[in-house]
């Protein structure tokens, strides 16, 4: 079946043309092909949460990830590493919040454990090692605690700066 | 462009960022569309009662001009959107009105200008095209002025941010704290009131908790006041009792107790309010943590007790006189003698209420403490019996005949005789699926108990293995060759020799984890703390007087928060003591 296409629509009606190899990174495309039966090369799978851009950007990621080997199993009781990222992912990363934030709904609603990783990581490392003040700057949030709250708040979370 | 002209159209609250975002980042002709949407409103506009707050210029853009977000369904404050939606457009704006104040989104914002206005009126009727050209202009024109172009650059980027915890649908945004460590969570939690809200998420605690082995603590602690998150809570607890073990200064004052004269302390039991030693002088002692004194002294053996367990209400010893006792620990009375074994009683194993011993003889026993019942006699090994566990389905049993006996009790039946040490076994570690043994050969030795076959030899130590622990695939081993090693059974590799300046003078007697510690205890007189994931030394927390002269700790026993040895000495340098450190008394419980 290599090189077999299929058609995704985005929510602005653009289509692409995707390998079905590619496409079925996307669990939510792989169940609607296999159990709908929609396996016919006319066939356009609509996908009304994604707009074009961030369609582009999801196939690109997927092609380039298309020859690697499922990922693993989530272990609950293993601490997570963020720092396994790797170079290209890093690269193709680099896009403004704005993009980020779609690109981590696009892969949650296609169901891409990958994909949904890697930029949940990054954001989890643009937070990392901040103070609340640094966090607040990065992603451009107000402070709406009270100061008793914040007090409060502040002994709440005394303990994590002894080392 | 000045700075109010941005100001007018920016918002500093960064919910309206998202469409701009979207149409800037993927299309730069709808940029444009922006302003044109911009100023349709501007025209559109109803009015302002002066002193009442109207919609924002950027809480209009949102609802007009945002279809991403209306699609996205799960969008928690979608509501508020929709509630903001029903603005009237119909109405016409005189021209005057763009100078009332309430017509800036931001009102710390001063009002602008007639000029301003004009100006950006006349940007307002450009062409999409021309509108890009003079925006390139305007910020080529403000380069030479590095603090307007720092403005520029502050008012720009606030579209380019998003608010990921508070703006995604909650099961992502705990995916993303999920890949942080507890310290980095506690910190987010500060940020503001809906980061505080998904951060203290109970099931994202539990989690944390999970990873750092950490379990549920008990009330009271020091934290019931500051933190209602029962996991957060138990991790606080846990990272406070961590920073006294490594740092609290000065050290807990030793409470000291003396008993059992000149001869050695064997065993050593403890579970946070009693302690049991067990002594070569036949008899073991209850103390009491809280008033630090010997409660009962249980005497009845007659030869010296070398293996004892402890349940909530019970003591099992074993001694060479060949028996084993069952006591009752509150009122110190002899409940069972149980009779079998032909010689030295040397290891015991409890689970329930069901004890499992070894002894000289080559035999296992199995017996019921409740009714003092005989149930079971494992024989097979050809030479004494020194160390055994039990997880209520396989016991395991290693001897001077250099093996291991892998048996169901239940059928009598030796399913596995583990072959590979060529010398004695004297320490075991089990945790269901693993089997560690140590030997007199130096080795240690990873077994898988249901195929029965050696999965890895971990080579390194120059002695005899006295102790070791397990904590999930991590093994720590203390050796009679002064060290402690910390293994990754999976892999078979040795991750961490601690050793060096610092490392004990003589023998390792005994070795436990606690917390994210190693505490080893040695023939040196010493106790000594370490950090289990880099192998570092951290401090003593014990030095006998008379260490480096005879003094030796023989055994050691830690909760999380207190530490308890058996101290001596080989000539009488020092008197047999039990002596116990609790970090727990001036902080967790004051």
């Amino acid at each position: 079946m290599a090189g077999h296409k299929i058609k995704l629509q985005s929510s602005d009606g653009d289509t692409f043309d995707v390998e079905v190899e590619i496409a079925k990174q996307s669990a939510t495309i792989k169940t609607m092909l296999e159990d709908l039966g929609m396996d016919e090369e006319e066939d356009v799978i609509p996908l009304p949460n994604v707009n074009s851009a961030i369609l582009k950007k999801v196939i690109q990621w997927a092609t380039h990830h298309k020859d690697d080997p499922p990922p693993p199993e989530d272990d609950e009781n293993r601490e997570k590493n963020t720092n396994d990222i790797s170079s290209w992912d890093q690269d193709f990363l680099k896009v403004d919040q704005g993009t980020l934030f779609e690109l981590i709904l696009a892969a949650n609603y296609l169901d891409i454990k990958g994909l949904l990783d890697v930029t949940c990581k990054t954001v989890a490392n643009m937070i990392k090692g901040k103070t609340p003040e640094e966090i607040r700057r990065t992603f451009n949030i107000k402070n709406d605690f009270t100061p008793q709250e914040e007090e409060q708040i502040k002994k709440e979370n005394e303990w994590c700066e002894e080392k | 462009m000045s700075s109010d002209s941005v100001g007018l159209l920016s918002s500093p609250d960064r919910s309206s960022s998202p469409s701009l975002i979207d149409q800037i980042v993927n299309d730069c002709v709808t940029t444009n569309q922006i302003f044109l949407d911009y100023t349709g409103l501007i025209s559109q506009q109803p009015p302002r009662s002066p002193g009442k707050r109207q919609l924002t210029v950027e809480e209009s853009l949102i609802t007009t001009n945002d279809p991403k977000r209306l699609c996205n369904s799960n969008f928690r404050e979608q509501t508020d959107l929709k509630s903001i939606t029903p603005i009237s457009i119909n109405s016409s704006l005189s021209p005057s009105s763009l100078n009332s104040t309430d017509f800036l989104s931001n009102s710390t914002s001063p009002p602008l200008s007639a000029d301003v206005i004009n100006w950006l009126s006349t940007f307002c009727a450009m062409s999409n095209e021309d509108r890009s050209r003079a925006t390139e202009a305007l910020i080529r024109t403000c380069s030479s002025n590095t603090l307007q172009l720092n403005h520029i650059r502050n008012q720009i980027e606030p579209y380019f941010q998003r608010d990921f915890i508070r703006d995604l649908p909650r099961e992502l945004a705990l995916h993303v704290l999920r890949y942080l460590p507890a310290g980095d969570v506690g910190r987010a939690s500060r940020t503001c009131r809906a980061w505080y809200e998904t951060c203290n998420d109970i099931l994202l605690w539990k989690r944390i908790c999970q990873t750092k082995y950490i379990p549920l603590k008990q009330l009271p602690t020091i934290f019931d006041d500051t933190i209602d998150n029962s996991w957060k809570r138990s991790y606080a607890c846990h990272k406070h009792l961590e920073y006294v073990w490594q740092h609290g200064q000065p050290l807990p004052d030793p409470l000291t107790l003396r008993g059992h004269e000149d001869f050695v302390i064997t065993c050593l039991q403890f579970d946070g309010k009693r302690i049991v030693s067990g002594s070569d002088d036949n008899s073991l002692k209850i103390w009491s943590i809280a008033t630090g004194q010997c409660e009962q002294t249980l005497i009845g053996h007659n030869g010296g007790v070398w293996c004892s367990e402890m349940t909530d209400d019970l003591i099992v010893s074993g001694s060479t006189d060949r028996t084993i006792r069952v006591w009752n620990i509150n009122t110190g009375a002899c409940q069972h003698v149980l009779y079998g074994h032909t010689s030295t009683v040397r290891c015991l194993a409890l689970h329930d209420d069901i004890v499992v011993s070894g002894s000289r003889d080559a035999t296992v026993r199995v017996w019921n403490i409740r009714t003092g019942e005989r149930l079971h006699m494992l024989s097979g090994h050809t030479a004494a019996v020194r160390c055994v566990c039990y997880n209520g389905k396989y016991v395991v049993s290693g001897a001077y005949d250099h093996t291991i006996r892998v048996w169901l009790p239940d059928q009598e039946r030796c399913v596995h005789t583990l072959e590979g040490h060529t010398n004695r076994v004297y320490s075991l570690v089990f945790d269901g699926k693993h089997i560690v043994s140590g030997s007199l050969d130096c080795m240690i030795r990873v077994w898988d108990v249901e195929q029965g076959t050696c999965i890895h030899q971990l080579t390194g130590h120059l002695s005899l293995t006295s102790g070791m622990q397990l904590r999930g695939n991590i093994l720590v081993s203390g050796n009679a060759d002064s060290t402690v090693k910390i293994w990754n059974i999976e892999s078979g590799k040795c991750l961490h020799t601690l050793a060096g300046r610092n490392k004990h003078a003589s023998a390792v007697t005994w070795v436990q984890v606690v917390l994210n510690y190693v505490v080893s205890s040695g023939d040196d007189g010493t106790v000594k703390l370490w950090d289990l994931e880099t192998g570092d030394f951290i401090r003593d927390l014990v030095r006998l007087e008379s260490a480096g002269n005879g003094g030796v700790v023989w055994r050691i026993k830690c909760t999380d928060s207190a530490l308890v040895c058996a101290a001596g000495s080989r000539n009488s340098t020092e008197d047999t003591k039990v002596i116990m450190l609790d970090f727990d008394r001036t902080t967790i419980c004051s």
